[in-house]
């Protein structure tokens, strides 16, 4: 079991998942007519996947590594071996955030909390 | 009812003309020159300019000759220096002179050929993507003559993510057509591509397919039009581009020297010919039609000085109240067709229908006697009165007037240019006939709809109005709900009883309440 995240060149590995949720925004349009209540669709694919994930690391330096690479301008990677819907091409959204925290429980492990944007 | 489904599409992209690199008609080589310029071939074989005579030639004086001395296939060739990476088109005219039975010439170069056998002059076309710094052109025949070969630059287009954008088609205004683009900012050297005063072009692809009602046909419409803005959002990511049609280049472009151009004088009998005569400057020719008029000189009331164009006058400027005085509108269309039209009568085929509970999704009627569009002008008014101002050939300040219709509501024109006659104000009267009641009415977008086309419209709580389209604007966005619509702006509007004849589906016969030899001409 692993997720890793990756801009091609190096591959990190988080703990585990701890969090992810993601919605597509519908883009049909949907044009009313004068006098009737039958609308007219004109149809187009909704866009792709955007939401947050959130990624629990070992150590300090690879949370920091992460949080490096989520911030660098590039397109990146997301594999989970168990969930592999989960994975994805994606950006940090303008807007989106990139956060990085200490867990409150443990006091060991570290927490990367961030937007995406599927790219394709 | 089953709710309508459509799917649109707009495919937008960059048009870069074609650069010559090599061109060579051997005209200006001695006859009888072996290998010239380059072109040649191995051992055994005559590659020389001959003198090109009688069905063989092509352009005269000269053409290439390549043929073998002991009736084998033989490889002529010839080396063009190349960029590696580039697109390229080599184009050749070729007449197959001869050989055994099925005998034929084959034309290679960077791996793409093209192989020939006519006997007649024939084009041979072969585009290729150059991979080294030079790149050989090799022709295998028994006996063929070659003739205008010319090597293109050709760069293919360069697409455009088309974010939104809205293309309209508009009879009262020049340019005919204009398009605003949202595309997304390319990558920066194909941005830098993107330059207006390139005088580049893009070329819109409009596709409508339904998936509901089933069976539709599907539409298609293309623009080919002029680059004229572009203005980059760096913050939004975005680039905003404004195309025109060919009206444009006759606007921006004018007389550019210090002499008076009186290039038209020479064909003042026909306002067609005079326009061709400008129009030449752009490369361009009126489509055939038969609307035209008489500017002879001499004629009474007419400034001797009408034909003359001054230096800094732009083309449209000369032209645009000669037409407008003759009654005609000169236009050119979004596949850069020039028509020179009489407004009155010229009518698109096929009909526009705008109807409450099927497509219409947004209506508005306006009456109004202070409304302008977008050049201060007035929307509707019920006289004309021209003013031109010009300083004549002696330096002597003249005015002239020209006046229609009657006073209940003035509109005046000042131009500054020599009279050419009375007519343009009965014109511009005529335009706002039917213009005092306007239609703004937003639909599902239908491809086809062309200003000059018939308007049918049903809307809540008015009369049936029929009229003429007089501008069509479609929409799309990839984000926003204004996609897959179109406004259509109406002129010439009447109130028209639902059973009139103009509005009969089907056979005239099938038309119930009228004897149709009741109904006017107008459908009353």
């Amino acid at each position: 079991m692993a997720t890793t995240i990756s801009d091609g060149t190096d591959t990190l590995t988080a703990t585990i998942m701890d969090g992810y949720s993601a919605i597509r925004a519908g883009r049909n349009v949907v044009r009313r007519v004068l006098n009737s209540n039958v609308p007219a669709i004109s149809l187009r694919p909704a866009a792709l996947r955007r939401g947050r994930h959130r990624l629990v690391f070992e150590s300090e330096s690879v949370a920091e590594d992460a949080a490096a690479m989520l911030a660098s301008a590039a397109e990146l990677t997301l594999a989970d071996t168990d969930r592999p819907n989960v994975g994805m091409t994606f950006v940090v959204p303008e807007g989106g955030d990139i956060r990085v925290e200490l867990d409150d429980e443990t006091r060991d492990a570290w927490i990367v909390e961030f937007d995406f944007q599927e790219t394709d | 009812m089953v709710a309508p489904k459509s799917v649109a599409v707009l495919d937008a992209q960059l048009v870069i003309d074609a650069t010559v690199v090599y061109a060579q008609n051997f005209d200006l080589l001695a006859a009888n020159t072996p290998n010239p310029d380059g072109w040649s071939g191995p051992t055994g074989t005559v590659a020389t300019t001959t003198t090109a005579t009688g069905a063989v030639a092509r352009s005269l004086p000269n053409m290439l000759r390549v043929r073998t001395l002991d009736s084998n296939a033989i490889v002529a060739s010839k080396t063009f220096e190349t960029t590696p990476g580039q697109h390229y088109t080599l184009r050749l005219w070729h007449n197959h002179r001869g050989g055994p039975v099925g005998a034929s010439a084959t034309f290679a170069i960077a791996g793409v050929s093209v192989t020939d056998a006519t006997s007649e002059w024939t084009e041979i076309v072969l585009p290729f993507v150059a991979t080294a710094d030079s790149e050989t052109l090799t022709v295998t025949a028994f006996y063929t003559v070659l003739d205008d070969v010319t090597l293109l630059l050709t760069p293919p287009p360069i697409p455009l993510e088309v974010v939104s954008a809205e293309v309209a088609l508009d009879d009262s205004r020049a340019p005919y057509a204009e398009a605003r683009l949202t595309v997304h900012t390319p990558a920066e050297e194909r941005l830098e591509q993107i330059d207006p005063r390139d005088g580049l072009r893009v070329q819109l692809d409009a596709e409508l397919s339904w998936v509901e009602p089933a069976g539709r046909t599907p539409q298609a419409r293309s623009f080919d039009l002029l680059l004229h803005e572009r203005r980059v959002d760096h913050e939004a990511g975005t680039v905003e581009l404004v195309l025109e049609s060919d009206e444009a280049l006759l606007i921006d472009g004018g007389n550019v020297t210090t002499e008076v151009d009186t290039g038209a004088e020479a064909h003042q009998a026909s306002l067609r010919a005079i326009v061709d005569y400008v129009l030449a400057k752009h490369g361009a020719e009126l489509e055939p039609g038969t609307d035209d008029a008489d500017f002879t000189l001499t004629e009474a009331g007419r400034d001797p000085d009408a034909l003359k164009q001054a230096p800094g006058v732009s083309d449209w400027d000369f032209l645009d109240p000669l037409v407008r005085a003759a009654g005609l509108r000169l236009f050119c269309d979004e596949q850069r067709a020039w028509r020179l039209v009489d407004p009155s009568s010229y009518r698109v085929p096929g009909e526009v229908r705008v109807s409450e509970g099927t497509n219409a999704t947004r209506g508005e009627d306006t009456i109004s006697l202070q409304a302008t569009r977008p050049d201060g002008s007035p929307v509707w008014y019920t006289g004309v009165v021209v003013k031109y101002t010009w300083t004549d050939a002696a330096g002597a300040q003249q005015v002239a007037y020209d006046a229609a219709g009657t006073p209940q509501k003035v509109y005046l024109i000042e131009i500054n240019r020599p009279y050419p006659g009375p007519g343009l104000a009965s014109a511009r009267l005529a335009q706002a006939t039917g213009r005092g009641r306007v239609q703004e009415l937003e639909a599902l977008a239908d491809l086809n709809a062309t200003p000059g086309m018939t308007l049918v419209s049903t809307l809540p709580a008015t009369p049936l109005q029929t009229g003429v389209v007089s501008s069509t604007t479609w929409y799309w966005s990839a984000e926003g709900d204004r996609h897959d619509l179109m406004a259509i702006r109406s002129r010439g509007l009447t109130d028209t009883p639902a059973t009139a004849w103009v509005l009969a589906e089907g056979a005239w016969q099938d038309v119930a309440g009228i004897a149709w030899n009741q109904i006017d001409q107008e459908g009353e």
